[in-house]
């Protein structure tokens, strides 16, 4: 058994574990379900040694437990399947199946490499899997990768003569298609009769309560319920999960569609984008996102909802200008941007928030104003330089005071951003557009890893700029959100636009609709 | 936390460390690390000098500081735009190398041609066209500027060599003599004030300006930036033509100062100008540091060189010295979270 106690984990300012308690038992699956930043990936991350907790402790069948690495979790039988493949794209997949355990086919100093490959080939076939394991993982598309990482944490064990006590499955199932994911599921399941305890983290309930036997709720950190799949649905998970049934006071639905107006600010005509990505190389007419047509109208929250690999995102950093887009017309605030660029899309009045606050829409080392003013450097009525390129200093600390006041934002103008709460950051990169009184704003995941409090206070806001004069697209993979917030939801399916769903305050459609369309 | 962090949650960082058993030696340096870091090297300046002044007195004498300051000149100039690409995340290796070529272009052009004044303005023109070619190296073709520079440094020294004809140009009839051996303020060589002015100046540029505003965030992180619409790659190849020009007055200082231009002139500067801006405290990885930062390096540096001079320690003895403080300073001041992010 698997024990874990009291496990506590901080990140700045964010408390990603708080006191967490659960086993994990052999010969059962165990269901660890939550929202996005409800901490379960960092739990699979202590568990498996690649962070360690703050406080707590664990406990491997009645021993202390206390991995170091990766590698250590191994060598006691813990293994992991990673959301997003763990491997090395320029060494062949068999290099990749026996990272870091190479002693294991090594006589005195000589590895031999044709064992390597024949046992790799075995185990790889027997899952399932027929492709050559002599070729680079970059070759191999990402169902392939993702089946791989799956082999290396349930088959490379025996191989190589390692424990395997538990598996811990993190979404496993999030980027595969409807077809792979029977086979996926089976094989969980047959972890289990074997004896060995897995831990399965996923999104999609329908999954959860049809492998797991127990199922363990986090939400923001806390254990918020412990229950089996015989006692509880899907309703009653959800509900646990995000604290609340969706309801229509939270997304302040009473203000939808107030602002709403005819003009339209942002169109979009058969937009497609090629993936270049290099282990795509083998299928090269893979599209990312292709003929995607749809008008935003000011006013308009508009919702767009999809599977990771969807295409989703990578329709909105196109539209940004962040991503280069193939074909298809772009008309912002009724002039035709041709050639896309972050620089000329914010200067014809857009807006992007992208969903890694981390790395992608805050700067962490500098302080709260240094980021609110970061998009505002021209010499116009939102800009903070005089002639010549010199700062405003002065207007960039009263403007910081009027955001921290507008926004209630909890943070000091001269505080490091990583000191500030992930509600608060949120603010603080919405406050930097919404100060440039976008026409167009574009938000990806605008309240992961945000409290409930800062959650409904970050609506509130979204309602405010839309009914002043903004249309605003959001791009979520929290469906209640989406639902609660948009006016229409738009589905995309394998890069392709499937079904317009319209969700006024009225009609809203149901969870469930919306997932069948988007699997 | 996001839940797509899994393995890329680096495993070891310093604050991780700490919690370990035995590692009474990582709180120290996790210590030293979050308070220590700009202010090490102000407190190993007057330890080295009140050593260097144990040992010898005339170390703190007026023709000795005459001296140093006159060493330090030429390095504080040609490091002080290299600082503004090592503070945007990437790094220039060719200062020296930009250098020495600016000082023998300037040199052949005034002896040969008869240029005069115009050779020595030419050389601040001569050195941004030179960071233009690192930029549209690294930006355009989208290579490390690493291996760039270190290419450039390469090129630009062979160039240096034909112009020279691999021998030193010497040059009588210096324009602007007063700025090479003159003292505006009493035994405070033109040459350094020089560069102390440009320091005042890149100071200014580097707090008050929306292109220093914009390095830091560029070095910090890249992708804010560009998400925010920072047109980043115009940002970028104004710091690599800012530290062309910088390095190209440099060499025309070094070649006032010496009155010939000779094919080793930059040599001592590549590492020199690293090692400065390093042990000033300017994070390689960039969006940390500054100007401040990097003449109190060219001061450690310099008064390191010179006493050890002064106090008749031996040349070998010196070059194991100076590396032992490179390494010590980056010991202190480097963030260990960010190595990853190393030469972008």
């Amino acid at each position: 058994m698997l024990r874990i106690e009291g496990v506590t984990k901080r990140y700045d300012a964010q408390l990603a574990l708080d006191n967490v308690t659960l086993s994990i038992e052999p010969g059962k699956v165990t269901g660890l379900v939550g929202e996005n930043g409800a901490g379960k990936s960092t739990l699979l991350n202590i568990v498996c040694g690649i962070t360690r907790p703050d406080r707590g402790a664990m406990q491997l069948n009645g021993e202390r437990f206390d991995p170091h690495s990766y590698k250590a979790a191994n060598t006691l039988g813990i293994w992991r399947v990673f959301q997003e493949p763990a491997l090395i794209a320029g060494i062949p997949l068999y290099e990749n199946l026996f990272l870091g355990h190479e002693i294991a086919f090594t006589n005195r100093g000589i590895l031999s490499r044709t064992r390597m490959i024949r046992e790799a080939q075995r185990v790889v076939d027997e899952f399932g899997i027929h492709v050559d394991v002599t070729r680079l993982t970059s070759e191999f598309n990402y169902s392939i990768r993702q089946a791989a990482e799956a082999v290396k944490a349930t088959a490379v064990p025996d191989v190589l003569g390692l424990p395997r006590t538990f598996v811990l499955f993190d979404e496993p199932t999030a980027a595969l298609s409807h077809e792979e994911v029977p086979h996926l599921l089976g094989l969980v399941t047959e972890l289990a009769t074997r004896g060995l305890g897995v831990a399965f983290v996923s999104h999609r309930l329908k999954e959860v309560l049809e492998v797991c036997q127990d199922i363990v709720v986090l939400k923001d950190g806390e254990k918020v319920a412990q229950t089996t799949a015989t006692d509880t649905d899907e309703a009653t998970l959800h509900e646990f999960m995000v604290g609340r049934v969706r309801h229509a006071d939270f997304h302040a639905e009473d203000r939808q569609g107030s602002g709403l107006r005819e003009r339209i600010v942002l169109s979009v005509r058969s937009a497609s984008c090629r993936d270049r990505a290099q282990y795509n190389r083998a299928d090269a007419q893979k599209f990312l996102f292709r003929d995607v047509t749809f008008d935003l109208r000011q006013g308009e929250i508009l919702g767009i909802a999809g599977l990771l690999g969807s295409g989703k995102s990578s329709l909105a950093r196109s539209l940004a200008g962040a991503d280069r887009m193939d074909e298809g017309q772009v008309t912002l605030l009724d002039t035709a941007v041709p050639r896309a660029s972050t620089v000329r899309m914010k200067r014809k009045g857009l807006g992007y928030l992208s969903p890694d606050r981390h790395t992608d829409s805050l700067i962490q080392t500098d302080s709260v104003r240094f980021n609110l003013s970061l998009p505002s450097g021209d010499r116009d009525e939102y800009g903070f330089v005089h002639w010549g390129g010199i700062w405003k200093n002065r207007l960039e600390r009263s403007e910081t005071e009027v955001a921290i006041r507008k926004f209630d934002i909890r943070a000091t103008d001269g505080q490091k951003i990583s000191q500030v709460s992930g509600g608060n950051q949120q603010k603080v990169a919405l406050a930097k557009w919404i100060r440039r009184e976008p026409g167009v704003l574009i938000l990806e995941n605008p309240t992961a890893g945000v409290d409930v409090g800062a959650k409904g206070e970050i609506y509130g806001i979204l309602r405010d700029l839309a009914e002043t004069h903004a249309g605003i697209i959001i791009v979520s993979d929290d469906l209640p959100e989406l639902i609660g917030l948009s006016d229409r939801i738009l589905v995309m399916r394998s890069g392709r636009l499937v079904e317009t769903i319209d969700a006024s305050r009225d009609n809203k459609p149901d969870e469930a609709y919306v997932i069948g369309l988007m699997t | 936390m996001a839940d797509n962090e899994t393995l890329d949650t680096e495993p070891s960082s310093a604050g991780e460390d700490a919690t370990r058993p035995a590692a009474v030696m990582l709180d120290v340096m996790e210590f030293i690390q979050r308070w220590g870091r700009p202010l090490v090297p102000v407190l190993v300046l007057p330890v080295l000098i009140g050593l260097f002044t144990a040992f010898e007195s005339r170390f703190i004498s007026i023709t000795n500081l005459n001296v140093m300051l006159t060493q330090a000149g030429p390095l504080l100039m040609i490091s002080l735009g290299a600082t503004l690409v090592v503070l945007m995340g990437s790094i220039d290796l060719s200062v020296g190398a930009i250098a020495a070529l600016s000082a023998a272009a300037a040199a052949v052009l005034i002896s040969d041609h008869g240029l005069g004044t115009a050779g020595f303005i030419l050389t601040i023109f001569i050195g941004m066209a030179l960071g233009g070619v690192n930029a549209f190296c690294s930006i355009l073709l989208r290579l490390p500027s690493f291996i760039v520079t270190l290419g450039t440094l390469s090129i630009f020294t062979g160039i240096t060599l034909h112009i020279l004809s691999g021998r030193a140009v010497f040059v009588d009839e210096l324009p602007f003599e007063w700025l090479a051996r003159g003292e505006l303020i009493p035994d405070v060589p033109n040459t350094f004030l020089a560069a102390i002015i440009v320091w005042v100046l890149l100071v200014f540029i580097n707090r008050y300006t929306r292109f220093g505003r914009y390095l830091v965030a560029i070095g910090a992180g890249e992708p804010v930036a560009g998400l925010s619409g920072v047109p980043v790659r115009r940002y970028k190849t104004m710091a690599f033509v800012v530290s062309g020009a910088t390095a190209g007055f440099g060499g025309a200082i070094l070649l006032l100062q010496l009155g010939s231009a000779t094919p080793s002139l930059g040599n001592q500067y590549l590492l020199d100008s690293i090692a400065a801006i390093v042990i000033g405290g300017t994070a390689l990885t960039g969006g940390v540091g500054g100007m401040p930062r990097t003449l109190l390096g060219v001061a450690l540096l310099t008064v390191l060189s010179n006493g050890l001079n002064v106090t008749g320690v031996s040349i070998f003895t010196q070059d194991i010295l100076r590396g032992l403080v490179v390494i010590l300073a980056v010991l202190v001041t480097i963030d260990r979270g960010r190595m990853q992010n190393l030469v972008k």
